[in-house]
């Protein structure tokens, strides 16, 4: 009988942002995302106070994910970057730190909060047309035929976590071991439908991240593998296994009974009369010549014993997760039933079969004649830097299949953000706006003008976080990109003597530019796009971005903002 | 033993209250309100602006709070609109009523006080009844605008006007930023799923009922990738995925297809190992023989409320044959109602299955939205529905549930729209004496034969022995008995009375006793009333017979442009009622406040002319009841904005008889009238309350305490 409780009445507040505790939090979380972003964004480590798992990272997936937050509008952000970064791995943290700066910088202005997201969301909307456009000065075409666009991208996600703690020729290495596993996953064929194989990644911990590789096909955890008489290694170089794949339990265990009861008389043993029925299904795969049997659950010894004896190699245990990729490595049909007679259709075939050693680790090797399965291994010191590598190569890895849906790139380095922020300047100026978009969110130029001023100086912000060291940032007048100065230099040398690449290293200091300081007035310009004639560094690596993460962490921060803007009233459910 | 407390009621704390949820519920109200951030204790967000939700996660605590919020949500979920301007009205009327109340002075007596406000409160009825519904015929239906064009009488609305009309109601909903989208989303939705516009209302019915199977949310994109899908979406995946080509047959099944060795209550005896050996192998021969069945059956796709064993997967992946799994039981009954198969529940059904028990789809394949991959099936359109489904995107997924939310109601909004509202109706004086002189009206006026319906009770009268008032009469469905469904009875008869009805009645016109037997005469005729855009006139005339308590031996109906007649024969003679079309289908006034506008005027007006002191003070109570509606979408704008509007509305009334309101979205006339109707209920049902008595229970056992509130009424 449910009891039918006492609720307590909800705790209600009003105007959740002018209340100081929200805006604190808010404050302190800014400073906690700024100083992450970037390749020398400072570490958290994050502990439990009674001791426990201790995650010491820079990414915003594990950073807020192993975070908990108390109020609700907090919790609100969180979400929503979790979210975006459930779907696109990259830019969190500039989803974060933009919605952020919007609140705080619009909260600033006297401007009523209904008007301030109307604009927004137009400013935004200019943003992503101006992204989306043919002749957008930020953005480069990926080229699949040669590989430097796609060895930069995944170059810049690996150096913007500094916690993985890699040497430059380290990073190199891994770039392109992370770089040839999209490349094998890529199938060969063309057909009605087509499919992306699968990467495995396999961590290794205590090996030297130059250990790191790919390989083709998948590594099976084997401790106990034998490989069979010495006599059967010809077979096996000629380059077809035939390979049996059960999906169903082999250990014996009588398993579906049903609901009811089951009564057995004396003298029967349950056990021995499936181990007779496995023992005809081991008789039937020693006379169809099956060379490996693989099984997802486990396999009775007996049964093992019995193969053993006949040259059937056996490999159990690989677990549900393989065994998609399996299916489509050996083109086996997963068997699921030991009572009735196997149909020869379902083996399939593997190429070849190998053990190989990674450290402690011993792991076996299936190789497949020609399909587009790969495994990684990487290999890092110790488990910090180990799972923040894993984390930064699967997140490379989802960039570039990102990036093969739309083939374009965005320069990375801050010099997006202060493009778009002067181009955004430029469209605002009272030359350029007309009245059909003054009445159309009816609001007077002034207005207008604010707004538009915050949403800039939010995006420049972005770029100037990514100075932690304490030197300055410049913007040049001429491109809009972002160039930063270490910090002790001496004050009477001109701004050309001291600048040295730009952020995303297109341009260097030999070019006839005028800098500014990052934020400071200046004459508003129309940004220049980039061209192949005056762009030095083109052939040299670029810090570039994924297009299609940034462009979404963009419009879900305008939004997300917009929303916390919005808020009225809080209720909080105290049962 | 309880202790009682007793509380006394006044109308000061009735105005209390209101003005408590008021102040909290005005926030959010109009084009230029806020939105309302509500976490639960499990810490699920939701982000609402939606008057009913706000209150309803209030968790009040006074009991008359509660009464309230009770009413907002009945409301509600009829309308779908309405409950933010319900307490807004509500807490103007209370106010009003206050005044009178004190204006006896201090020295009134607590009791003549309540009697006054009381007899105050029961002419509310009155009014509604003759001042409102005259009101509304005589002078406010000139300045109805109607989503349908002027000149050609078709029976499809204009999509400019039934896009403002959505947009008004989602900028209320769900504020300025999002709004075009999804009023342009929810217009092309309608537009296809419609069938046939003659048929809009049976569409939008099915659209209300199963709307949480017609949708899917996918997190972390932003808001403005929500559209449109053709065909229907199951949420799940496949767990065998066979591309097919063509059309694809599909079977749904509810239960095992392996056969279990035993079942509950049963046990199974093992006496032989070989035994066990064979009987495990003749469970998987089994599953084996009905895939085989299905196979050649060319089936190509196989849906399963439940896990199925290895052994199914197994063969379905040889067979080629797809399969998913785990469906919850309102997708596979909506997708039998959209297809109109029943499920199969054992694999002896499935080997003796015929063509009718295998659905058909034109295409059939995996869809990746976000991190999930679904099942998207394209269906053929039934019902008068062409199966097509909503994709909502947002950050995160308290914000696409007020999404989700406000689209429901949009369609109960539209419903409420598209329906007509007739006045009560009352008995035409003149009785006809017999059913001749009906039938020989002129053939204008008598029932067209495609709205007519005859329902004759014969059969049984054993059934009807033990039931009071009109005789209930069954209806059972042979295919019901076969199939082990559960169809709930009211469905059986919705499919039934399209198809059958008419040769039910030509079957008891010629008096042979018919083996399908009508259940609930009543609710037939409210369905079939509603279906056919009566709206509320077939629960009158329901109410309207069964308070008089006269047994009916047939009805008919007849439906006209500008009013409706049902005859009823009853055993002391046919009766005929006579309902008055008050507000047509479709009607709809300026956003912003005109409706308001206008009724205030017009009351204006009549309290002028009016005799009745009692009724004078009511009417001016009401009229400036109406005016906080407006007040309060003004006052987020200026200051003095409302008054600006105020004049130059009521100046243009006097003079011209026009009514200008400065906002070119349109609003449904009909839910404003519900909206009125439902107010002044909830006012007659607060006023009467006199006193609160709290009892509390101590147990001896254990020492708690639980706390209910009973309400006295005198």
């Amino acid at each position: 009988m449910s009891r039918v409780e006492h609720k307590k009445p909800s705790l209600c507040s009003s105007a959740p942002l002018s209340n100081t505790a929200v805006s604190r939090a808010l404050v302190s979380f800014h400073g906690i995302v700024k100083s992450c972003y970037g390749p020398t964004g400072r570490l958290k480590q994050i502990h439990n106070g009674m001791g426990g798992h201790i995650c010491t990272t820079s990414q915003s997936s594990a950073l807020l994910g192993s975070m908990t937050f108390t109020h609700p509008v907090l919790k609100l952000l969180i979400v929503s970057v979790l979210n975006h970064t459930s779907r696109f791995s990259d830019c969190g943290l500039f989803a974060a730190i933009l919605c952020c700066s919007l609140i705080d910088n619009l909260q600033r202005t006297s401007i009523p909060s209904s008007l301030a997201i109307k604009v927004s969301k137009h400013l935004s909307t200019l943003c992503t047309e101006y992204l989306n456009s043919e002749d957008c000065g930020c953005r480069i075409p990926v080229d699949f035929s040669s590989s430097k666009t796609l060895f930069s991208l995944v170059r810049t996600v690996l150096a913007s976590k500094p916690a993985c703690m890699l040497t430059k020729k380290e990073a190199d290495h891994i770039s392109s071991v992370v770089l040839k596993a999209f490349l094998l996953t890529i199938p060969n064929e063309v057909g009605t439908h087509v499919f992306l194989g699968k990467n495995i990644i396999i961590p290794v911990e205590g090996q030297r991240v130059m250990d790191s590789t790919v390989l083709p096909g998948i590594l099976v955890d084997a401790p106990g593998f034998h490989s069979g008489k010495a006599a059967d290694r010809n077979k096996l170089h000629q380059g077809c296994i035939k390979l049996a794949l059960f999906s169903v339990s082999l250990s014996g265990n009588l398993t579906d009974v049903g609901d009811g009861t089951l009564v057995v008389r004396l003298g029967v043993s349950l056990e021995a009369a499936v181990l007779e029925q496995l023992l005809l299904m081991g008789e039937q795969l020693v006379s169809n010549q099956v060379d490996l049997l693989v099984c997802q659950k486990v396999v009775h010894p007996s049964l093992r014993q019995y193969l053993k004896e006949r040259h059937v190699m056996i490999v159990d245990r690989i677990g549900a997760a393989l065994m998609e990729s399996l299916i489509n490595m050996t083109g086996a049909h997963p068997i699921g039933s030991f009572q009735t007679p196997i149909p020869s259709s379902c083996y399939g075939t593997l190429k070849d079969l190998r053990t190989v050693r990674f450290g402690s680790k011993q792991l076996l090797h299936l190789i497949p004649v020609d399909a587009a399965v790969c495994s990684t291994v990487l290999c890092n010191r110790n488990e910090t830097t180990l799972n923040e590598l894993k984390l930064v190569c699967q997140t490379a890895k989802h960039v570039l299949q990102l990036t093969l849906k739309e083939p374009l790139a965005l320069l990375g380095g801050g010099c997006t953000e202060t493009h778009l922020a002067s181009f955004i300047r430029h469209k605002t100026h009272c030359n350029n706006i007309t009245d059909n978009t003054l009445t159309a969110l009816n609001c007077s130029w002034l207005e207008y003008r604010i707004i538009a001023d915050c949403f800039c100086v939010s995006l420049e912000s972005i770029a100037h976080s990514l100075e932690h060291d304490g030197g300055e940032t410049l913007m040049d007048t001429v491109h809009g990109h972002c160039w930063s100065v270490k910090p002790d230099t001496p004050l009477s040398s001109g701004w050309k003597d001291v600048v040295c690449k730009c952020g995303c290293g297109m341009y260097n200091q030999q070019q006839n530019f005028c800098w500014t300081v990052l934020g400071s007035k200046h004459v508003s310009f129309r940004p220049k796009p980039w061209q192949e004639g005056t762009v030095v560094n083109f052939t040299e690596q670029l810090a570039l971005d994924s297009f299609t993460a940034k462009l979404n962490a963009l419009q879900v921060a305008v939004e997300v903002a917009s929303l916390i803007l919005e808020l009225n009233y809080v209720i909080q459910d105290q049962n | 033993t309880s202790i009682f407390k007793m509380q006394a009621l006044d109308i000061g704390t009735l105005v209390c209250i209101t003005e408590t949820l008021e102040s909290i519920v005005c926030r959010c109200f109009g084009p230029n309100g806020g939105q309302v951030l509500f976490t639960k204790a499990t810490g699920e967000i939701l982000i609402v602006r939606d008057g009913k939700r706000i209150l309803e996660s209030l968790l009040l605590d006074h009991p008359v709070a509660r009464m309230i919020v009770e009413c907002v949500s009945a409301h509600c979920s009829v309308t779908g609109d309405g409950a933010k301007s319900f307490i807004l009205l509500l807490s103007a009327l209370l106010r009003g009523f206050q005044a009178v109340a004190y204006k006896g002075g201090g020295d009134v007596a607590y009791q003549s006080k309540n009697q006054i406000l009381k007899q105050f409160s029961y002419s509310l009825l009155t009014f509604h009844a003759e001042v409102l519904d005259q009101l509304i015929t005589q002078q406010l239906n000139r300045h109805f605008l109607s989503v349908f064009s002027i000149n050609c009488r078709q029976p499809n609305p204009c999509s400019d006007k039934m896009e403002s009309v959505l947009d008004a109601f989602f900028c209320g909903k769900i504020g300025d930023l999002h709004r075009q989208l999804f009023s342009r989303m929810a217009y092309s939705f309608f537009n296809k799923c419609v069938l046939s516009w003659q048929k809009k209302n049976e569409t939008l019915k099915l659209i209300c009922d199963h709307f949480l199977e017609l949708h899917t949310s996918v997190r972390g994109l932003p808001v403005a990738c929500s559209n449109v899908l053709q065909g229907l979406v199951l949420h799940r995946d496949f767990t065998v995925y066979c591309p097919a080509d063509g059309n694809i047959r599909i079977v749904v099944v509810t239960e095992a297809i392996q056969p279990a060795l035993s079942s509950s209550g049963s046990a199974f005896v093992v006496d032989s190992d070989s035994q066990l050996q064979a009987s495990k192998a003749w469970a998987t021969k089994r599953v084996e023989e009905v895939m085989t069945v299905l196979h050649k059956n060319k089936v190509k796709l196989l849906l399963s409320s439940i896990k199925q064993s290895d052994a199914v997967i197994y063969y379905a992946k040889l067979m080629g044959i797809s399969l998913v799994e785990c469906l919850t039981t309102e997708e596979i009954f909506f997708f039998c109602y959209l297809t109109g198969i029943s499920p199969l529940a054992s694999s002896w059904d499935v080997l003796h299955m015929q063509i009718t028990d295998m659905a058909t789809a034109t295409l059939c394949k995996p869809l990746l939205l976000g991190p999930n991959r679904y099942v998207h099936l394209y269906l053929s359109p039934k019902w008068g529905f062409k199966p097509h489904c909503l994709l909502f995107c947002g950050p995160v997924q308290g914000l696409i549930e007020q999404y989700v939310a406000a689209f429901h109601s949009a369609f109960k909004m539209l419903n409420q729209l598209f329906g007509t509202i007739n006045s009560c109706p009352g008995q035409d004086g003149h009785k006809v004496t017999d059913k001749e002189e009906w039938r020989k009206k002129p053939a204008a006026d008598k029932p067209r034969a495609e709205n007519s319906i005859v329902v004759q009770d014969q059969v049984d009268k054993g059934i009807m022995e033990d039931s009071h008032g009109p005789p209930k009469i069954l209806m059972m469905n042979k295919r019901l008995k076969s199939s082990s469904m559960p169809i709930t009875e009211k469905r059986s008869t919705a499919t039934l009375t399209q198809q059958q009805f008419t040769s039910l009645g030509s079957m008891c016109q010629k008096n042979s006793a018919p083996d399908i037997v009508v259940k609930e005469t009543c609710e037939v005729l409210v369905e079939t009333l509603q279906n056919s855009g009566c709206g509320n006139g077939g629960r009158e005339v329901e109410g309207a017979m069964a308070m008089s308590g006269q047994q009916f031996s047939s009805i008919g109906y007849c439906k006209e442009d500008s009013h409706f007649d049902v005859l009823v024969e009853t055993s002391q003679g046919p009766i005929q009622y006579h309902s008055q079309l008050l507000i047509q289908e479709g009607s709809v006034l300026p956003a912003g406040g005109a409706f308001e506008f206008l009724l205030h005027f017009c009351l204006q007006n009549y309290v002028q002319q009016c005799q009745n002191r009692e009724m004078k003070r009511l009417c001016q109570i009401v009229a400036d009841a109406l005016l906080t509606i407006p007040k309060n979408i003004s006052s987020k704008k200026a200051s003095r904005h409302f008054l600006q509007v105020y004049t130059q509305v009521m100046n243009s009334l006097k003079a011209y008889g026009q009514l200008t309101v400065p906002d070119d979205c349109l609003e449904s006339v009909s839910c404003k009238y519900h909206l009125l109707a439902s107010v002044f209920h909830c006012v007659i049902k607060l006023v009467v309350i006199d006193s609160v008595i709290g009892v509390k229970r101590i147990q001896n056992t254990r020492e708690e305490d639980s706390e209910d509130c009973l309400q006295e009424e005198i």
